[in-house]
């Protein structure tokens, strides 16, 4: 489990521009969750998953993984009881090994696995994305925009962290590769059994994935809740420049105009459904 | 590590240094500098660095920022007086070391030495601290202008200044990011011997050089679509002009070179 307590974050260039990224933030994560994380740019999205990942440290607060505290100054990278696999926004800019395979394994070398263990997790973190045999001697540089980015997913899968937080996995793709590795995320969270943090810009995707949605705002944690609490509460939302997704935004209208709708709907099939069902009492259908 | 550097950086201000054509500013930062290497005795210092604090005074800029820009070359520093404290002979020895000698003449020549290379960092910073990039190479272009009849590729020269200048801290930043994502995979960079160290800066350098080529790549075409070729026939939004505050100043240039010269012949 990963808990934050009463933690802040400031950049201090120690002149005219320190900022506040985060502010007192307390939180937890459960774990096996589906965590969506939302936000508007700025509001500290990318600060909170660096500072879980241990990479950079709060200006005060603790943070807590599994119990040991990974704030403290002593803290060393190393000892993280269990590894926080973070893939950053566009991760395809950080490939650099000659063959596909080299990248992907650079994470399990560095944590000394054995080549046989390296040719595991690498044979099934590409299998989870979704790259075939054939690609694995090529240079990375050489696929298409779509694979890099999977490839670079892998290289973080391969270190099998219990905990896996993606910063805008599907940013910049087109919507078939945007789907295919949503899916791909999710299906590995239920087989794995891991966490899963997934920051997003896309509404429509949290809904369709993510089991609880944190909300921030301009660094506070604004909500924490299920998936359907949260964007059941639209006009919160609106007003922080968050838009809902668009079928609870159809709900949300239809409530306006009196129609008792349920208004925690996430899905388009299940707006249907809801829709039908009142259609149906009405006696507008049989 | 990364956030020490402070090249090219702009502290926007409206103070009367703010204000100086940069054409002036880059004429007064050499005439600095050339002078400052004339200065060699205790009093011409002095009036050096009664000088610069004046300037820094005038830019309204926090000393404590412009001091940072020293941190850099704090090891340049080191380095160099401590050379000179062991290899300058002369004057009275005040203790000897196996080897190692320390004179007066020593002592003195390295104090002198710091002095020097402090002076001309934090003169030369104070150029940059207090022109915006675009101002800077505008200015370079302008003085270069002359020198593009026999074939010196002005506009160009400052053309290139203002990109690279423009990209340090896009560079830096995502010199930051790679670090951290390769960080995230469990890349060390801090332990190991210079070797290892060295190599470890691979997984950073190859995506930092692509990713360069790949924006240059992109600017280029992102200029040419808007019609860039060069500088001939282009006119400027802000035309540059010398006005009565930059006579003004140039009238201390005499000043400061009689002040160095007078220590000389006084002292």
């Amino acid at each position: 489990m990963i808990e934050l307590r009463n933690v802040s974050f400031i950049y201090s260039d120690d002149g005219p521009f320190e900022t506040k990224a985060l502010n007192d933030i307390s939180l937890k994560i459960e774990d096996n969750g589906f965590y969506g994380l939302i936000g508007h740019t700025g509001s500290g999205k990318t600060t909170l998953v660096q500072l879980i990942a241990g990479l950079v440290k709060p200006s005060s607060g603790e943070i807590l993984i599994d119990g040991v505290n990974i704030a403290e100054k002593k803290f060393k990278m190393r000892d993280m009881p269990q590894r926080i696999g973070l893939v950053f926004q566009y991760p395809e800019y950080q490939l650099f090994e000659e063959t596909v395979f080299d990248d992907v394994a650079f994470g399990p070398r560095n944590m000394g696995c054995d080549e046989a263990e390296v040719r595991r997790r690498v044979t099934e973190a590409l299998q989870t994305v979704g790259i075939k045999e054939k690609y694995y001697k090529a240079s990375p540089f050489e696929l298409s925009g779509g694979q890099k980015r999977r490839v670079a997913i892998a290289g973080t899968i391969s270190m099998e962290p219990p905990v896996l937080i993606l910063d805008e996995p599907a940013a910049g793709l087109d919507p078939h590769g945007r789907e295919s590795i949503l899916q791909k995320i999710t299906k590995l969270q239920k087989d794995r059994k891991i966490t899963v943090i997934l920051v997003s810009h896309s509404m429509e995707d949290i809904a369709r994935t993510a089991e609880k949605v944190i909300v921030l705002n301009k660094g506070k944690l604004e909500m924490l809740g299920t998936t359907r609490e949260v964007f059941a509460k639209g006009e919160r939302l609106s007003e922080m420049g968050l838009s809902i997704p668009e079928i609870s935004r159809v709900v949300l209208g239809l409530r306006e105009r009196g129609i008792n709708i349920r208004e925690d709907v996430l899905t388009v099939d299940e707006a249907a459904e809801e829709i039908l069902k009142l259609a149906a009492e009405k006696g507008l259908i049989k | 590590m990364i956030r020490d550097i402070t090249l090219g950086q702009y502290f926007p201000g409206n103070s009367v240094i703010h204000r100086l054509d940069p054409r002036i500013k880059i004429i007064w930062t050499f005439f600095y500098i050339v002078l400052l290497f004339f200065v060699n005795n205790f009093w011409g210092f002095l009036v050096y660095v009664v000088f610069t604090a004046i300037i820094i005074r005038l830019t309204k800029i926090k000393p404590k920022l412009i001091f940072r820009g020293l941190r850099p070359v704090l090891f340049l520093l080191l380095f160099t007086v401590i050379v000179n404290v062991f290899m300058t002979g002369g004057g009275d020895v005040l203790f000897k070391f196996g080897f190692l000698t320390v004179t007066t003449e020593g002592l003195k020549f390295a104090g002198l030495m710091a002095m020097r290379l402090i002076l001309l960092v934090t003169g030369t910073s104070i150029l940059t601290f207090t022109t915006s990039p675009i101002m800077l190479t505008d200015g370079i272009e302008r003085l270069l202008s002359p020198l593009a009849k026999i074939g010196v590729p002005a506009h160009a020269i400052a053309m290139m200044m203002t990109i690279a200048i423009r990209f340090i801290p896009t560079i830096l930043d995502e010199t930051d990011k790679i670090m951290k994502a390769q960080k995230a995979r469990g890349a060390d960079f801090e332990s190991g011997n210079i070797i290892k160290r060295a190599k470890a800066m691979t997984p950073i350098l190859i995506p930092l050089f692509i990713s360069a080529f790949r924006r240059a790549d992109e600017l280029a075409t992102a200029m040419e679509c808007r019609c860039y070729h060069g500088g001939e026939g282009r006119t400027r939004f802000k035309q540059l002009k010398i006005r009565k505050l930059d006579i003004i100043s140039l009238l201390f240039a005499p000043l400061l070179l009689a002040a160095v010269v007078a220590t000389k012949y006084i002292f």
